[in-house]
């Protein structure tokens, strides 16, 4: 394929995209109740996250030597990125209500990726509530830090909520890949979602050796945001198995990514092998 | 001739066994939860002597159980028998074309549910006393107590379902509303962080609202937060939700009907 | 006895426009139904015809009780379907061809064995039903595959046994041979005309598939932007289009067309192929015997009178057809 050919093709892909998208976003806002529980759903949500966070940091003060704003800067950047990939991706988790409505089956036939038509099928409202709590946390947090801002910082910290995103996007088409090919494993995405969700926001040096090597090595929930948030904190220092892990979570995300997207590839391939 | 409704309660557990992926899904993540859970809360309470009156191991049980009950009740997948998923693929007539209300069948489907899983909570708690993450209950009496609470938490959290799952009559998808009521109860019930440690007025909030009866009692009995001379009045508590929580639901569910009316399936 | 008993039913609907229009213009209505009275007796089988959007599935919901009417009402075998859901569901089977009443997860005999229970159903007589069932749709092949694997035809299959299996007196069929290839469809027909004949059940059959109709239905009901428009036997419909009918003549080579036949008007000429339409009255026979006597043709090629012609005639419009005597 020619680099003119791949361009193009990516324009055409982009321009679907922008168009379901759209649509999907009209169809969301013609439904008031919707809308507006999107918002209440931000502003619960916000209230759960921020007890949790009063809770854990009024009763539990010694967090491994982290102060207050500090944690809170790592659960910061998971919501972030957590909001990012709920704003581009989240629609994976409706793989099997998809199927069961038979509108899988028509993706497969449509000349348009199945990822993309999978992603625009339905517009994140909630996004929108995550957006929100993760910005309110993180003007808490940076309050609470009183930071010299640098251009590498911040440059630093945008990297890691990309790369966070992308590490929640790899895992979650792992999952979906395996949805695919082995239905009724679906209860996957929701137990990602809580691994994520609530044992990213700690330093990783609270938990013992094996949830250590666990959030590591085997689902990288402490690359989301723990490692680079310690290296912007200048903690890279007292990070489990060294401080080079700190600068390698884009590098991280990218390979998950090849394993998602593998993932993603066989269980499509299976998926329309058997064609229920 | 006479129906044989109970027997509706086998439909739930029966889907889920057809499916081994799903049963293996279960497994694995009920297994990581308590596992994952025991160890989090176990770091978090690593210098913390006692956590108001209650000692670590306690304190970790609690918290343990309360991730236990929660998952379990979530496994069902795109394919468990819910107004959502009825409404979705436009089946939801059928249940208003039998011999059965939808309501009696919703209910026998719901006991299923229920049993089912209870059967995991039991075995992710035999794991954990097996693993020594959980505390045993202090005696045969609490034991018993806190099983009785179990069930009529089941009751009080089925009702707050249907109520959630009925409202997919009114709005076009459920989402907002579904996820709205997961923040609510797993705040307000305890599941999420035990309510002693909420701040005086939210703990207000929370004593006087139905979630906490699902989850929080029965744990706090089984746990000792709530002594074996206290069990009464809150089993009392319990029963009065359920009782309170079944009309409300049999309001919905007339409601829904006069609306499917509307809607003509 | 009547087994439905539907009279001076009407329901409209309120459109719901747009969020942001919703609170300038009143939203516009559709009558789905206008003034429908029917009445379908016990032995009955009725094919209720109409186009998309006509009212036929709003009837339909209205007589199983899904939906209340506006104004007038329905009586099933003297039940109100929506007041009396529970006891009325005991007298009715139904199918809604495009949705399946399995359980997703579970076999197609599980799902039987659940409907059996909330029938209340005795062993032996749920056996005997199932093998009955069996003998016309060819259950057992595929009885023991979950319902999400089973193909359309399958499907279709089981959601009818699931529909009769309580041997309902009164059956609704919408679409209930959508996707079933030529022989099962056959079969189907052949058990449908079976429980026909059997004299206590009433059946109503909504499809597209005008074959259907022909092969099964006596009486016919023709439902257009709400209204009945026919009501009568498939015979009279037919008789209807009658009056079209028309004959294609091949002449033989050399000749011209007959300069005049009586009762016949010529409507097409092309080449040697002559196009001739009857006159009302005039028998098929006659008209050939006419022919040949001249010795002038070399075939003579009756359009036999279709349904579907009618149809077709009747939906685009052609209303003349029904209200001449």
């Amino acid at each position: 394929m020619t680099v003119a050919t791949r361009v193009r093709r990516a324009a055409r892909i982009a321009r679907v995209a922008r168009v379901a998208a759209r649509a999907g976003l009209r169809e969301r806002l013609a439904n008031k109740g919707d809308f507006a529980l999107a918002i209440v759903n931000g502003v619960t949500y916000q209230i759960t996250v921020l007890l949790f966070a009063t809770v854990v940091f009024t009763r539990f003060p010694a967090l491994a030597g982290w102060t207050v704003g500090q944690v809170l800067l790592v659960s910061s950047v998971r919501l972030l990125a957590h909001s990012l990939f709920v704003l581009g991706f989240t629609n994976l988790r409706e793989i099997p209500y998809l199927i069961r409505q038979g509108r899988f089956d028509s993706f497969l036939v449509r000349p348009a990726p199945v990822f993309l038509q999978v992603c625009t099928s339905r517009f994140p409202l909630n996004a929108v509530g995550d957006l929100a709590v993760a910005a309110t946390s993180l003007g808490v947090c940076l309050s609470m830090l009183r930071w010299d801002w640098t251009i590498a910082r911040v440059c630093f910290l945008v990297l890691a909520v990309v790369s966070g995103a992308v590490l929640e996007l790899a895992l979650a088409l792992c999952a979906a890949g395996i949805v695919l090919r082995r239905p009724g494993s679906e209860a996957l995405f929701s137990w990602l979602d809580t691994v994520i969700g609530t044992f990213g926001n700690y330093p990783l040096n609270v938990f013992p050796a094996v949830l250590r090597a666990a959030f590591t090595f085997v689902v990288p929930v402490a690359f989301v945001a723990f490692y680079p948030v310690a290296k912007v904190l200048g903690k890279a220092q007292s990070v489990p198995y060294g401080p080079a892990l700190t600068l390698v979570a884009p590098v991280v995300a990218v390979a998950w990514l090849g394993v998602g997207g593998w993932a993603w590839r066989v269980g499509l391939r299976s998926y329309r092998r058997r064609g229920w | 001739m006479t129906t044989r409704v109970h027997r509706l309660a086998r439909i739930a557990p029966l889907a889920e066994c057809m499916r081994g992926t799903r049963l293996a899904t279960t497994g694995f993540v009920v297994a990581t939860q308590v596992l994952l859970y025991a160890e989090l809360w176990r770091a978090l309470y690593a210098h913390t002597a006692s956590v108001a009156g209650l000692d670590v191991r306690q304190a970790v049980t609690y918290s343990t159980l309360a991730a236990l009950a929660t998952t379990a009740r979530t496994m069902r997948g795109a394919t468990g028998e819910s107004v959502k998923t009825r409404i979705l693929d436009g089946s939801i007539a059928y249940w208003f074309l039998r011999p059965v209300s939808a309501r009696r069948y919703r209910a026998w489907y719901g006991v299923g549910e229920a049993l089912y899983s209870s059967a995991w909570v039991v075995g992710g708690l035999a794991l954990g006393l097996g693993l020594g993450l959980v505390a045993p209950p202090a005696s045969a009496a609490v034991a018993a107590v806190s099983a009785v609470s179990f069930g009529l938490g089941l009751v009080v959290l089925y009702c707050l379902t249907v109520l959630i799952d009925i409202a997919a009559f009114w709005t076009v998808s459920t989402d907002g509303v579904t996820r709205c009521y997961e923040f609510v109860q797993s705040l307000l019930s305890g599941a999420l962080i035990p309510l002693w440690f909420f701040p005086g007025w939210l703990g207000g909030v929370a004593a006087g609202l139905p979630f906490a009866a699902g989850v929080s009692t029965p744990i706090s009995l089984y746990a000792g937060r709530i002594r074996l001379a206290d069990a009464v009045p809150a089993l009392a508590g319990q029963a009065g939700w359920c009782l309170a929580l079944a009309m409300v639901t049999a309001l919905g569910w007339r409601r829904a009907g006069r609306r499917l009316v509307v809607l003509g399936g | 006895m009547t087994a439905i008993d539907v009279s001076e039913v009407s329901k409209r609907f309120r459109g719901r426009g747009p969020l942001i229009r919703r609170w300038r213009a009143t939203p516009p209505e559709t009558v789905a139904l206008d003034r429908v009275s029917l009445g379908i007796d016990s032995g009955e089988f009725v094919g209720l015809l109409g186009r998309n959007g006509a009212g036929k599935s709003t009837l339909i919901r209205v007589m199983t009780g899904l939906m209340v009417p506006d104004a007038g009402q329905v009586r099933v075998l003297g039940l109100d379907p929506n007041r009396d859901q529970v006891r009325n569901a005991r007298n009715i089977g139904v199918t809604f061809g495009q949705r399946t009443q399995l359980w997703w997860d579970l076999r197609a005999r599980d799902s039987f064995e659940i409907l059996r229970d909330m029938h209340g159903l005795p062993a032996t007589t749920y056996a005997g039903r199932m093998r009955e069932l069996d003998d016309v749709l060819g259950l057992s092949g595929f009885w023991d595959t979950q319902a999400r694997h089973l193909s359309l035809g399958q499907r279709v299959r089981c959601d009818l046994a699931a529909a009769l299996l309580h041997r309902p007196r009164v059956l609704f069929l919408d679409e209930p041979t959508i996707g079933l290839d030529i022989l099962v469809n056959d079969q189907v027909r052949a058990m449908l005309a079976d429980l026909a004949r059997t004299g206590d059940h009433a059946i109503v059959l909504t499809t597209h598939d005008v074959a259907d109709v022909e092969a099964l239905c006596p009486r016919i009901v023709l439902i257009d932007h709400g209204k009945t428009l026919f009501d009568g036997t498939l015979a009279d419909l037919t008789r209807i289009g009658a009056r079209r009918r028309t004959v294609v003549v091949e002449l033989a080579a050399g000749k011209g067309p007959p300069s005049r036949i009586p009762d016949a008007r010529l409507l097409e000429l092309d080449g040697a192929r002559a196009t001739y339409a009857l006159e009302p009255g005039v028998s098929q026979a006659d008209f050939a015997a006419r022919l040949l006597a001249a010795d002038e043709v070399r075939a003579i090629d009756f359009d036999g009178v279709r349904l579907e012609d009618v149809l077709r005639s009747i939906y685009a419009g052609d209303r003349s057809l029904l209200s001449a005597p």
